[in-house]
């Protein structure tokens, strides 16, 4: 079946923003900042090259360009967002270590609920048997990386972390580029061959959405701080100060 | 039961589970990128500052009330002047963990600052203040286990000695960008 004109526009919106995303990091000068985002920036950018080349020499090519790459995009996704973790908690040298400990606990946590759920959801005899097992095995490793990218954001909501913009947008886009494509693999491991269309839509919609926000955190500028202070009463903290010190000297 | 009905039943709630919990997981972000825009609005960050009284805080932490009321009272009725006394020290904590996450944003805001003595202070702001939000945290978890336990007894005087060095500092760079402008 061919694809309709808008779907064609879907597909080429992606390696476009993402060619602008990596080309504004280099000359931003954040390539050092997030070398493993821009690998994987720079890895979608091949690979719309490479499937648009296999889909032209067969089905069977292009089948195993596309699942071979997407195990190797759930890889890099995750190297992603091991790399967000590292950055959320850089700035704070005392709790530095708690961001690692926090990435390894999430993830073990969401491999025994992926396995769980891959478990479980096993259908039964499929004509496909190899589909369906990538489709289940994409829809649990989605889920686990939402749900620790879930932990990365809960973490710096409770401790009051504040994000860089531009790890922060690159999370918010994985986040929505999962969510999208983890909704797409439920549907067709639900639906079968009759989810193709909708997975055809969802997986290509999720992947725009997310470089537009890539592409507008990587390409604008954050809104200047005003760094005048709006009048914070130096008599109140004055009393606040001397309150406290009669507290710590009768203590 | 017909056979294979578990089955697509097992199926069917694991799919649901797995969009709502992505639709969700949206909703989150959206809200997430909402309040990072509140986040970087100096005037916001600091009408979001609650007042923290300390000599009512004083007071309800003076040790040698505690003793006379744990002296002259019955237990139960000790403990209930105890718990009430928990709640309104709870009350007080989340105040100044609210504070702390308040002062951790307006610190990374200063940390961008052209100016080297504000982007210092600022770094500075961002330990302090992290470090108490993290303390005033453990002290209200303590607390909520003292409301449940009124024999418990939480010490809050390092979270208020941090929470009193993270005010500091902010002072410390409201006077210094004023100076500077």
């Amino acid at each position: 079946m061919r694809p309709t004109l808008l779907q064609e526009l879907l597909w080429i919106s992606g390696p476009v923003l993402q060619s602008v995303v990596a080309i504004a990091i280099i000359h931003r000068r954040l390539l050092k900042v997030v070398p493993i985002f821009w690998s994987y920036t720079f890895f979608h950018v091949a690979l719309a090259v490479v499937s648009y080349a296999a889909a032209r020499v067969s089905y069977r090519t292009y089948f195993y360009v596309y699942w071979g790459a997407e195990i190797v995009d759930m890889v890099l996704t995750l190297l992603v967002i091991q790399e967000l973790f590292r950055h959320a908690f850089a700035p704070y040298g005392a709790i530095r270590s708690l961001g690692q400990v926090l990435f390894r606990s999430a993830a073990l946590m969401m491999i025994v609920f992926s396995i769980l759920l891959a478990t479980i959801g096993k259908g039964k005899v499929s004509p496909r048997p190899l589909v369906d097992s990538l489709i289940s095995l994409e829809r649990s490793v989605h889920v686990f990386e939402i749900g620790v990218l879930f932990v990365l954001f809960l973490a710096c909501r409770i401790l009051g972390i504040v994000w860089q913009r531009l790890p922060f947008g690159i999370a918010v886009g994985i986040g929505l580029t999962l969510s999208g494509e983890a909704i797409a693999a439920a549907l067709l491991a639900f639906l079968g061959t009759a989810g193709n269309q909708l997975y055809i839509w969802l997986e290509p919609m999720s992947c725009a959405l997310a470089t537009g926000v890539w592409a507008y955190y990587a390409i604008s500028i954050d809104r200047e701080a005003q760094f005048s202070s709006p009048g914070l009463s130096s008599t109140l903290l004055a009393e606040w100060n001397q309150a406290l010190e009669h507290l710590l000297s009768r203590s | 039961m017909e056979p294979g009905t578990g089955a697509l039943a097992v199926k069917i709630m694991t799919t649901l589970l797995v969009v709502l919990l992505a639709l969700a997981f949206i909703l989150f972000l959206t809200s997430l990128m909402r309040l990072r825009r509140v986040e970087r609005d100096l005037v916001g960050l600091y009408n979001k500052l609650q007042p923290v009284h300390l000599p009512a805080l004083l007071n309800l932490l003076n040790p040698e009330d505690l003793s006379f009321l744990r002296a002259n009272l019955r237990k139960p009725d000790f403990v209930q002047v105890k718990r009430q006394r928990t709640r309104a020290l709870i009350d007080y904590v989340r105040r100044i963990a609210l504070n702390a996450k308040v002062l951790t944003s307006l610190g990374e805001l200063y940390r961008y600052s052209p100016l080297p003595d504000v982007a210092a202070a600022g770094q500075l702001l961002v330990s302090r203040a992290l470090m108490t939000r993290i303390l005033a945290l453990r002290t209200l978890l303590c607390l909520q286990i003292e409301l449940v336990l009124p024999l418990f007894d939480t010490n809050l005087v390092s979270t208020i000695k941090a929470y009193e060095a993270a005010r500091t500092r902010l002072e410390g760079i409201s006077s210094t960008s004023l100076v500077l402008h």
